[in-house]
């Protein structure tokens, strides 16, 4: 039985001077106790269609039918409410009361359950997300992981069919991810109906269905393994296969015989047909540019947040690390093992309570020490950094930094010019137009140019890319290599392995307030017991080469990238397939 | 780590009167205001002196948080004091300088009102000390609830109060964030004349206004699809039902209110 149905679903949002299409006839289903995935680049309508399964919209022409309730039918709208729950993907805006467990009552008190039963619903609910045991907390003092369980025991307590999550891990960390994921999957078995909304690839590998979405409608939809398959639809909708699968297109292009699209690490190693040996290959070596003398150096690092009060926390413990100019470096380490007060520390926004920070050999918290010539050096990008975009133009909040740094009008201008330039932001066509009024990976690219204008040497970025859509993602990378090839330094805080294994020189891995590993991404990552140990994941090239590794073939040790697997992989392969056109589909 | 600040000054506790039905306290501390007023002699203010001393014992909170509740009243209560001590001219005069003359009423004057003053903040301190801000906006819905029939609008009113203590943490954290990344990018918010600094406020206040915005967007969204339709037909979890506890310091209570009312 179908218990969503959308038949030809138009919707439009209104603004002042343009009416964006934002579901151009949507038609679908969902089968009860289906798990579905949909997937899509930002702006492609997956949030819009998400609120139709709920009645918080309703659809300007055709038809939303849940559990055989229409939801243009006002009668309905309560109990389609109660009936498909919905998770939304900012932890923190979808809790209403300051306790725990008077929040997951919201819903039920909201339906007039009597109090009784709803002490009942709650205790069940925070029973089955396993946070039973946080029930009198107040919100604000849980992880995002935490949070988002919160909102689905509230959600659970509506005794609910269909349960929507709209993104619900684009704001968190690995952690929090596997988190939300297992607890829908746990729903799922116990007969939910679950509608999976993400820009994670790897979650929607978990999906019986995936729907795929673009301008407002259905692309494509079916198995992952089907959709995973179909390289056009992927390049349709701008999405990113995550690294094996896009190993195995690769491999298939070039007439190899991989079999199926593999749905783990395993199965595409299950299905490649190995022949011959590895040979040793030679290690790309980076040799660091001698750009100037200029470097940070850190060196026995103390941190203690509110000491003395009952909050007292040891957030860095003796660290010592040196930064050249050139380097692109990635810092990585679980949530608040350190890594977001280094970088405090590094610019100068937070004072060490003991240890040195010494920037082209000055102490930076020396009374003397001239607070604009670290900015010179220095420049940091924080977790979504258009949060802070305030001016009324673009150019404007790109020239905010410069001016403070006492910049003249000419330069400020050049400046803001080329920053733009480097960000892809076309300047002639947006740069008076409002920050608010771009799209969201735009607004990213406008806030970073905004650090850039600063023109500092080192550049530090925590967390660039998070919450970006697959496309954004990958573009944003691509810039903040070429930052690098250009002679920036890149000091990156990043959960995404896999963008590091491909760009960094060199990875430093926090852990407990220090720093556990200092090393090439090839040797950190080839350490996978001891990163998974503290909660670390590694790239999937090393996932496969571990694979590889386990069968028998001895990989060289320095392959960490996509290409270097793959010409590796090219070497030890049979080629028995003819080889057909890159980008045709052949089932 | 500034989400750690406690909002209000709630000391968590677990004593009778940390246990006393909001609602109950509420009425309690209307009543001793009352009481406090009523009072016009020194063994009525004797009675109220013993009254709070004994209820600050039971409920075990550290007198120095008491104290710090009259802190930033201290101004007012001196105030107080100097005005009526000063400006009381009738009476028995019992020293005078230039202008000034103080009249034996006009210094008792003064002192009554201080310590009324200092009575009245104790008794709110006591309240707020052991009450955690939800307990007092639950216990505030419920008493105003036949409010509703002139439609005031006594659920709205709560659940705003709700939403506000909830935000509060959350957006004090985004403040800090906010702050850090504008002073990396080269804003000063502390220094220069006022209207320096004001304009300095700038790049913190925008976004976060727009931040607030957002929240408040997506917080409606979040409610509305948990059903959230007014105070209209809704049942709270908790119910408040009030214990013998109550009833024995509301009897405690209506004494002193009786014992002042009848001639101390």
């Amino acid at each position: 039985m179908d218990i969503i149905m959308a038949s030809d679903v138009k919707y439009s949002y209104v603004g002042e001077e343009k009416i964006t299409f934002a579901l151009t006839g949507v038609t679908m289903s969902v089968k009860k106790g289906e798990f579905v995935a949909i997937i899509g680049h930002n702006g492609s309508g997956k949030s819009t269609l998400a609120k139709h399964i709920n009645a918080l919209f309703l659809p300007e022409d055709g038809k939303v039918v849940v559990d055989g309730m229409d939801t243009a039918d006002e009668k309905n709208v309560w109990e389609i409410r109660r009936k498909a729950g919905m998770v939304f993907q900012n932890p923190d805006n979808q809790m209403v009361a300051t306790i725990v467990e008077e929040d997951v009552a919201f819903g039920p008190e909201n339906i007039g359950v009597p109090p009784k039963e709803i002490r009942q619903r709650v205790d069940e609910a925070l029973e089955i997300v396993d946070m039973s045991e946080y029930k009198t907390r107040a919100p604000h003092m849980l992880s995002g992981g935490q949070k988002q369980r919160v909102a689905i025991a509230g959600v659970l307590a509506m005794k609910p069919e269909i349960i929507v999550f709209d993104e619900p891990t684009a704001m968190l960390d690995p952690e929090g991810r596997a988190e939300v994921m297992d607890t829908a999957k746990m729903l799922n078995e116990q007969g939910k109906t679950i509608v999976f909304i993400t820009h994670y690839m790897e979650e929607a590998l978990e999906a019986d269905r995936v729907f795929v979405m673009t301008a407002g409608t259905i692309l494509a939809s079916g198995s992952p393994c089907e959709i995973f398959d179909d390289q056009k639809v992927l390049k349709e909708a701008g999405l990113a296969p995550p690294p094996h699968i896009e190993l195995y297109h690769r491999l298939k292009n070039d007439g190899f015989d991989v079999g199926r699209c593999p749905m783990s690490v395993d199965e595409l190693v299950d299905n490649l047909k190995i022949s011959r040996k590895p040979k040793a290959v030679k290690a790309a070596s980076w040799t660091k540019p001698k750009i100037s003398d200029m470097s940070i150096e850190v060196s026995g690092l103390n941190y203690t947040y509110m000491p003395g009060s009952p909050f007292e926390a040891v957030a860095l413990s003796n660290v010592g690390v040196k930064i050249d100019v050139g380097e692109f470096i990635g810092i990585i380490g679980h949530t608040g093992s350190g890594k977001t007060t280094l970088i405090g520390l590094i610019a100068g926004l937070l004072k060490p309570t003991s240890g040195q920070v010494l920037v082209d050999g000055k102490d930076i918290n020396e009374k003397k020490y001239n607070r604009k010539e670290l900015r010179r050096h220095v420049g940091v990008v924080f977790q979504y950094p258009e949060h802070q975009l305030f001016e009324e133009t673009v150019y404007k909040d790109i020239a905010f930094g410069p001016k403070k740094a006492g910049i003249d009008e000419q330069e400020t201008e050049k400046r803001v010019r080329h920053a733009m330039e480097l960000m892809e932001i076309d300047y002639e066509e947006l740069k008076d137009l409002s920050p608010f009024e771009l799209s969201g990976g735009q607004k990213r690219r406008v806030a970073i140019a905004g650090v850039i204008a600063l023109e500092p040497e080192v550049l530090i970025l925590d967390e660039p890319v998070a919450g970006l859509d697959p496309q954004g993602r990958r573009h944003l990378m691509k810039l903040i290599n070429h930052l690098n090839s250009e002679g920036k330094t890149i000091v990156m805080i990043t959960h995404s392995m896999d963008d590091l294994a491909e760009n960094a020189h060199r990875v430093l891995v926090m852990n407990e307030a220090q720093i556990m590993m200092d090393d090439l991404p090839s040797r950190v990552f080839g350490r996978a017991d001891e990163l998974q140990n503290s909660g670390l994941d590694v790239p999937c090239v090393k996932k496969i080469v571990g694979r590889l590794k386990k069968d028998g073939y001895e990989i060289d040790e320095s392959v960490i990238t996509l290409d270097e697997l793959f010409s590796t992989l090219k070497y030890m392969m049979d080629k028995r397939k003819p080889i057909s056109k890159a980008g045709e589909r052949d089932d | 780590m500034i989400k750690n600040v406690t909002i209000g000054q709630y000391f968590p506790g677990n004593s009778v009167v940390h246990k006393i039905d909001p609602r109950m306290k509420l009425l309690l501390v209307i009543a001793a205001i009352v009481a406090i007023f009523l009072a016009n002699t020194w063994i009525g203010y004797v009675a109220i002196f013993g009254f709070l001393t004994f209820t600050i014992i039971i409920s075990r909170v550290s007198l120095k948080f008491v104290a710090r509740g009259l802190k930033p009243l201290w101004f007012i209560i001196v105030l107080t004091f100097v005005l009526n001590t000063f400006f009381y001219a009738e009476g028995n005069i019992i020293a005078s300088w230039w202008i000034f003359k103080i009249s034996q009423e006009g210094l008792y004057n003064a002192i009554r009102l201080a310590v009324r003053l200092v009575f009245l903040i104790t008794a709110t301190t006591i309240l707020t000390l052991t009450t955690s801000p939800i307990a007092l906006t639950d216990g505030m819905e419920r008493l105003m609830k036949p409010l509703k029939l002139i439609r005031f609008p006594v659920h709205e009113l709560a659940m705003m109060m709700t939403i506000a203590m909830r935000f509060i943490p959350t957006l004090l954290e985004e403040t800090d964030k906010i702050m850090k990344a504008q002073t990396a990018r080269g804003a000063e918010f502390d220094s220069g004349n006022v209207l320096k600094r004001a304009k300095g406020m700038v790049p913190l206040l925008v976004p976060l206004f727009v931040s607030a915005f957002r929240r408040a967007d997506e917080l409606a969204f979040a409610m509305e699809s948990r059903c959230y339709n007014g105070g209209e037909g809704r049942t709270r979890m908790k119910v408040l039902r009030f214990h013998y506890r109550d009833f024995i310091s509301a009897a405690v209570v209506a004494g002193l209110i009786v014992f002042l009312a009848f001639g101390y």
